[in-house]
């Protein structure tokens, strides 16, 4: 299917891929053949060359991809040997579409994931829930943008749309909600309008058609399903096993997991059907730069279910960059009511040392979650260092640390950059401390699956990856 | 489509009536000085499109191709072209605050930086390549006129004066400004740190009609504390545009 779509923006765009390609090259070359005749002050004439392929601010196609490949251990236990272990291979493709025309553009983010088992070692968890190979096709983003004028834009499709000032946690934002500490690569589905009054203030309105989405999946799976048990009923016990095996959320069904019939309803969520404007997800912000001060006003709402106001400011003092957001959750579908809300905050300071090509920067987030949602933890500390020399290598440190019952995540990761184009990185991912809440498991934060039934604890990995 | 060649055609009536109204004659003050520098190197709102390449001892070259779209009294929006590696990458220069944003990263807001860091790695700092304007920041006084021995010019007489900083929030102490006496044309700075210590030094050469402009094309910053280490930027392209308030929004990096 990527490839059906990328073929046909490729052939949508091809007429003004040349004309981009020609308009982005880089006029030294030509300069050089041509070489301008140079005036007594050393001015240069502007010459035939200057005059042809030296436009800047051409829009145009553009396109960006990074292969990569490499291997990843995961394991249950620190100790391979004796753990739940698996070795995967990694082979992934990220590409990165743009075109910019006069007044519209689109943009195409996407994945090619072909990574598998290659080994596993059974321990005390079983490896059975491992996939021998997931071949998955992942958009990220998918959109087109309408400018209005030089103020305003109106996007529609999949886009990622950061709600609020924080970068790592983002109390207020549940249109986009961060998926990962991390990662947040994935957009929400729906409409998105930015106004820009001057450059100093903007306005946002988003409209998210995820949960229509999600329940009109959870639809079809439901029926397929059903189908699937009415077939299974008619047929002997070999072929019913066929069926749920090639079915697996039948199989659900007859356990004491929701039946998906249950899930359909919940998804629904009261409304009347998937298109049911209940399920809409409305987001509006409002954004402001005085100098080194940012404020951000945002709201989130959700007809009976949610109602979630936020603000937030980021400031630099010196190169110390101090930002903080809190949110209050009034709505009566849980506990929170508009006289007793659920509160959510986050604060966090970052500061750079830089020189003439070494970066070392330090970070520290706290998250206090007023009630288990997005998170199931109350208070979260989120360190981070890093280093980087520019063009030589990249190396950060970075945990997530639950206050409760005390749990961490650990992430390390080294980038080397032996060629312009060409990157070769260690990861490692370690889970520390009791590890219940979202430390159960590594496997939402790491891209493989979980080694087994076991808690997996370590992640290990090498990839090399080149840039187009 | 914007005509180059009438905008250049236009570009150099505006330099020619621009030179006759400068008053060079009568011994200029600093803050005309200044003010030539700045005009001299910047348009009010204009795009560009520059290569950087950073040399180090004992490593090759890196080379790095940005856009920008400045307005003097903005800041300055810039997208990287290529390597590849970080080809995509935005950045948001304003009065107080430097956002960069990488579509490829994993984090759906822009994330915020420090004005003073080193851009990409380079010899020049983030505001280098963001500001549009040295009087903005820098309070100048004339010092004694001087003869430099140009790389490209050979021997010019200069006039010369000393930019120091009007806040602590500017990049350095103190600039030492060399402008060509004949037309003010700036050949050579020094940038001191606020400690005093002179630390970097950049030579402007290869002047060129950009039809819109007429100034130097390659600025080789030199670090004078690493041996060996410098940075060219090379002014590929440059077009005097009205460039909308809307790109100097924080909307428009992460569009």
């Amino acid at each position: 299917m990527r490839f059906a779509v990328e073929a046909l923006l490729a052939a949508l765009l091809l007429g003004s891929a040349a004309a981009a390609a020609q308009a982005q090259s880089p006029a030294a070359p030509a300069q050089t053949a041509a070489e301008p005749a140079q005036t007594a002050a050393g001015e240069e004439a502007a010459g035939p060359a200057a005059a042809a392929g030296e436009e800047a601010g051409a829009g145009g196609w553009s396109m960006s991809a990074d292969l990569e490949a490499g291997a990843s251990l995961a394991s249950s236990g620190f100790d391979p040997s004796s753990s739940d272990s698996a070795a995967l291979w990694i082979l992934t493709a990220d590409f990165l579409h743009r075109y910019d025309g006069s007044g519209w553009g689109l943009v195409l983010s996407d994945s090619i994931d072909l990574s598998g088992l290659a080994s596993a070692v059974a321990g005390t968890g079983g490896t059975d829930s491992l996939p021998a190979f997931t071949p998955a096709i992942t958009i990220y983003e998918a959109y087109a943008r309408l400018d209005m004028g030089n103020w305003g834009q109106i996007f529609v499709g999949k886009r990622r749309m950061g709600l609020g000032i924080g970068s790592v946690f983002a109390p207020g934002d549940l249109v986009d909600p961060r998926s990962g500490f991390w990662d947040q690569k994935t957009g929400f589905r729906g409409f998105d309008f930015a106004a820009s009054l001057g450059s100093d203030f903007a306005l946002r309105a988003a409209l998210s058609l995820d949960r229509n989405f999600e329940a009109w999946a959870a639809g079809v799976r439901a029926k397929t399903a059903t189908a699937a048990s009415v077939a299974a009923t008619s047929v002997t016990t070999s072929s019913a096993t066929s069926a749920l095996t090639a079915y697996p959320s039948a199989a659900t069904a007859q356990s004491t997991s929701p039946t998906p019939g249950q899930i359909y309803s919940a998804a629904l969520d009261g409304a009347a059907g998937p298109a049911d404007p209940r399920l809409f997800t409305w987001a509006g912000s409002a954004d402001a730069q005085l100098g080194s001060l940012q404020l951000s006003a945002a709201a989130v709402f959700r007809p009976g279910a949610v109602e979630r106001p936020s603000l937030g400011f980021s400031y630099d003092l010196d190169g110390l960059i101090f930002q903080a957001e809190g949110a209050a959750e009034f709505s009566a579908d849980g506990a929170a009511s508009p006289t007793k809300p659920d509160w959510y905050g986050t604060a966090g300071l970052h500061w750079t040392i830089a020189g003439d090509s070494d970066n070392l920067s330090l970070a520290l987030d706290y998250d206090y979650n007023g009630r288990p949602g997005l998170l199931d933890h109350s208070n979260y500390l989120l360190p981070w260092i890093s280093y980087a020399r520019t063009d030589v290598l990249d190396a950060y440190a970075r945990a997530l640390v639950g206050l409760e019952n005390p749990s961490a995540l650990l992430s390390l990761g080294l980038t080397l950059y032996p060629a312009q184009a060409f990157d070769l990185e260690f990861t490692g991912l370690f889970g520390l401390g009791s590890g219940d809440g979202e430390f159960a498991t590594l496997s939402n934060f790491a891209p493989i699956p979980s080694p087994g039934a076991g808690r997996l604890s370590t992640q290990v990995g090498v990839d090399a990856r080149v840039h187009f | 489509m914007v005509n180059l060649r009438k905008i250049r055609a236009k570009g150099a009536m505006v330099g020619l009536l621009s030179l006759s109204l400068l008053p060079v004659a009568a011994s200029p003050s600093a803050s005309d000085i200044l003010s030539a520098v700045d005009s001299r190197l910047f348009l009010a709102s204009y795009v560009s499109r520059v290569t950087m390449e950073t040399t180090r001892p004992g490593s090759a070259p890196t080379s790095m191709t940005f856009e920008g779209q400045s307005r003097k009294d903005k800041g300055t929006y810039l997208e990287i072209l290529a390597p590849a590696r970080t080809k995509g990458i935005r950045f948001l220069q304003l009065e107080g605050s430097l956002w960069m944003f990488n579509p490829k990263a994993g984090s759906a807001n822009a994330l915020r930086l420090s004005s003073r860091d080193s851009f990409q790695g380079s010899t020049f700092s983030n505001a280098d390549v963001g500001k549009s304007q040295f009087s903005d920041d820098y309070s100048p006084e004339l010092a004694p006129e001087t003869t430099i021995e140009h790389p490209e010019l050979g021997k010019v007489d200069c006039l010369v004066i000393d930019a120091a900083a009007k806040s602590a929030e500017s990049a350095y102490g103190k600039i030492v400004i060399y402008v060509r006496k004949s037309d003010l044309m700036p050949l050579k700075m020094e940038y001191y740190a606020k400690s005093g210590l002179l630390f970097k030094r950049m030579i402007l050469s290869r002047i060129r009609d950009f039809g819109s402009i007429t100034r130097p094309s390659v600025m080789r910053m030199e670090s004078l504390d690493k041996e060996g280490t410098f940075t060219t930027l090379t002014m590929e392209a440059i077009e005097k545009r009205e460039v909308p308030l809307s790109v100097f929004n924080k909307n428009y990096l992460t569009r």
